[in-house]
């Protein structure tokens, strides 16, 4: 796993290579709303030139993001360390 | 109220008559504007109702049975759905912003969630605005305080604009009379679970919505696709006669399923059973099917695991020893098009249907197929089987599985486990290639299995999911007709077997078209295969062989349906119409 987490100046990021047959659909998405939501931190998560709330699965899901896309997750907050670590894991096992 | 008739698709065959409820009671949105001093009553009063609702999905999910996972994960998307800050805090932000009270802001922000959504070019999320909509209504009720009438004990006829999984697993189904519902297709859940129930029911009813209210007196009639609102005392005595003669008829042929299919002129055919999983063996002895006709085999392989060989064992082995002595015929892997392995899904192709699917797949990636063939020898010996190929285009299709069998028989025999040798091998005919080449097919091959949805749209040239040229899904084309009458022969000149497994063989006038080309055996839902028997019990072989040979001979599409309309009519009398049929539509009595 490509664990390299940068300081951005809206947060850390981190980027993260999905592996779903079927693009974020409304299981993985809600899924990752549900996990997002753990943590305190403010976390979005970006595909291509768009961002969507990760703690909102309707947001996830206008993303449209294919099931290979490379996505960056960005998470501002106390906790946004473990968060991103959480959530990349959870991404990368991820499957539909 | 006036008396008025609807029309919908029918899904499940049968009629209803009762008094109507909707699913979600409130169906008009309270509008009102609130002051200042409401609007945290107002916002708390959302957040109530997200509650509430997120509670009673999760009751509903605990009851999902253990089979039906799939529709678990719907429900978990929807109790995510309902407490998205995307809806509930918009809504409430609505509620403070405009001054309006919490159903009014529910309703905007749920339309406006649902416009995005319809506005997105993936045709899957464009649908996605249908789960919105399932629980925008769920709140709307919480907010009204009305729990739906979910439990109502009443017996009546259901009325939504759909039924979400959810929905549909609350259902206390023994007070359902008839299913309706504005939206919604041929594969929806509805359609799915009705037919399982054998429920009535119509989908995509136009205008539904509108015109019926809430304990309106309706019949709903699941043969013609037709609604009738307010009906008289003659609509009622009419039906009231013709669900009768239908539960009459439908009991009749269930008496009699396992009589054999035997034509008043003593020729015979086979109607066997289209299976898909084990889980619907049950109803094989039920519906009196001589067999299997065609066992997918793909439902295994949708998991995401890979299924282990002795898994498959397993499930070849119950199905080939309930089936026993009948013969099952299990075809091979055939993913693509609407169902993919993450092989395939990964190779991207614009065109899965005319992609890497079916034999050709199976080829490429041997591991997966080796698996599952020595699975199926080794439950060979649990019964009475035969191997099915799909998707094949060439004779070396068929002469690289031969080798490959030759091969997994020495490697099985080598390491001692016991397996059937010299299964039948048949080959699926479904492309306009097989077609062409089926004389040396029939050479190369135990029998035939005709799939007449895929041979059609490949003849044709139209792509299953396209509405636009769905037009073109004609089934009396000259091209189909004089293609089925071409392997019919071919496969009867090499004296082996042919059947048919497509939706043609269980509408009526495909049926009659197919016997009279002679067909050995015709294959479909077990729900269908009783009425199938009947039917064919009914007809003389030499009448079926007029008709084809008619058809054969015309060049008109509307003429050859004008053609076997009446020759069954003549042949089945008012008897047709208990049929269902997508291929004509009943002539108005």
């Amino acid at each position: 796993m490509e664990d390299v987490i940068e300081q951005t100046p809206r947060g850390l990021a981190l980027q993260v290579s999905l592996c779903l047959r079927s693009g974020l659909h409304a299981r993985p998405a809600a899924r990752l709303a549900q996990e997002a939501q753990r943590y305190t931190s403010a976390i979005w998560l970006i595909c291509d030139d768009s961002e969507a709330d990760a703690k909102s699965m309707l947001d996830i899901l206008s993303l449209a993001a294919p099931g290979d896309a490379d996505v960056t997750l960005l998470a501002d907050g106390a906790d946004a360390r473990e968060a991103l670590k959480g959530l990349a894991n959870f991404l990368t096992d991820l499957e539909d | 109220m006036a008396r008025a008739t609807l029309f919908g698709t029918p899904v499940s065959p049968g009629i209803a008559i009762g008094l109507i409820r909707f699913t979600h009671q409130v169906r008009l949105t309270e509008e009102r504007r609130i002051s200042p001093d409401e609007i945290a009553a107002e916002q708390e009063k959302l957040r109530t109702a997200v509650a509430c609702a997120r509670a009673s999905l999760r009751a509903t999910m605990d009851n999902v049975p253990e089979d039906m996972a799939e529709y678990r994960d719907v429900i978990a998307a929807q109790m995510e759905l309902a407490r998205d800050p995307k809806l509930v805090d918009s809504a409430c932000a609505l509620v403070e912003k405009e001054g309006i009270c919490a159903p009014w802001a529910l309703e905007r922000t749920v339309e406006d969630l649902c416009a995005i959504f319809r506005k997105l070019d993936d045709p899957y999320l464009r649908d996605r605005a249908q789960d919105i909509r399932a629980v925008g209504l769920r709140l709307r009720d919480g907010l009204a305080g009305s729990q739906t009438n979910r439990t109502n004990e009443q017996p009546g006829i259901l009325a939504a604009e759909d039924l979400s999984p959810a929905d549909v697993m609350e259902l206390n189904l023994k007070g359902i009379l008839g299913i309706l519902t504005s939206e919604g297709g041929p594969t929806s859940h509805t359609a799915i679970l009705s037919r399982g129930m054998h429920i009535p029911a119509l989908v995509g009813v136009t205008g539904l919505l509108r015109s019926a209210h809430e304990g309106d007196s309706i019949i709903v009639d699941g043969l013609s696709g037709r609604v009738l609102l307010g009906p008289d005392d003659d609509d009622l005595a009419h039906y009231k006669a013709r669900k009768a003669e239908f539960t009459a008829w439908e009991a009749h042929t269930l008496r009699t399923a396992r009589w054999p299919a035997e034509m008043c002129d003593g020729v015979r055919v086979a109607v066997q059973a289209n299976l898909e999983s084990t889980d619907e063996l049950s109803s094989l002895a039920e519906s009196g099917a001589d067999g299997v006709g065609l066992y997918r085999t793909e439902f295994a392989y949708l998991k995401g695991v890979l299924p282990s060989e002795e898994d498959l064992v397993r499930e070849y082995t119950a199905v080939a020893a309930t089936a026993a002595p009948a013969r099952v015929v299990f075809r091979t892997l055939d993913c693509g098009a609407d169902k993919m392995l993450r092989a395939q899904a990964a190779l991207k192709e614009p065109n899965p249907a005319l992609g890497l699917r079916g034999i050709r797949f199976c080829l490429r990636h041997q591991g997966i197929f080796r698996t599952q063939l020595r699975a199926l020898l080794r439950a060979g010996l649990a019964g009475n089987t035969a191997l099915l190929l799909p998707m094949i285009s060439g004779l070396e299709e068929v002469q690289s599985v031969r080798r490959i069998l030759q091969d997994l028989h020495q490697e099985l025999q080598a390491q001692g486990l016991p397996h059937a040798y010299n299964l039948p091998l048949g080959v699926m005919v479904e492309t306009p290639a097989a077609v062409l080449i089926c004389d040396a097919l029939a050479r190369e091959c135990d029998f035939f299995s005709i799939g007449t949805n895929d041979l059609i749209h490949y003849l044709m040239a139209i792509d299953r999911n396209n509405r636009h040229v769905g037009y073109l899904h004609e089934p009396l084309h000259p091209a189909v007709v004089l293609s089925l009458k071409r392997v019919i022969d071919a496969a009867h000149r090499e004296s082996i077997g042919v059947s048919v497994c497509g939706e043609l063989a269980s509408d009526p006038y495909g049926l009659a078209l197919l016997v009279g080309m002679g067909v050995d055996a015709v294959s479909a839902a077990p729900r269908f295969v009783p009425g199938m028997k009947h039917m064919i019990r009914r007809l003389n072989a030499e009448t079926c062989m007029d008709l084809a040979h008619s058809v054969l001979m015309s060049t008109d599409v509307t003429a050859s349906k004008r053609m076997v309309r009446e020759k069954l009519h003549q042949s089945l009398g008012p008897e047709l119409t208990f049929h269902t049929t997508s291929l004509l539509t009943h002539s108005l009595p």
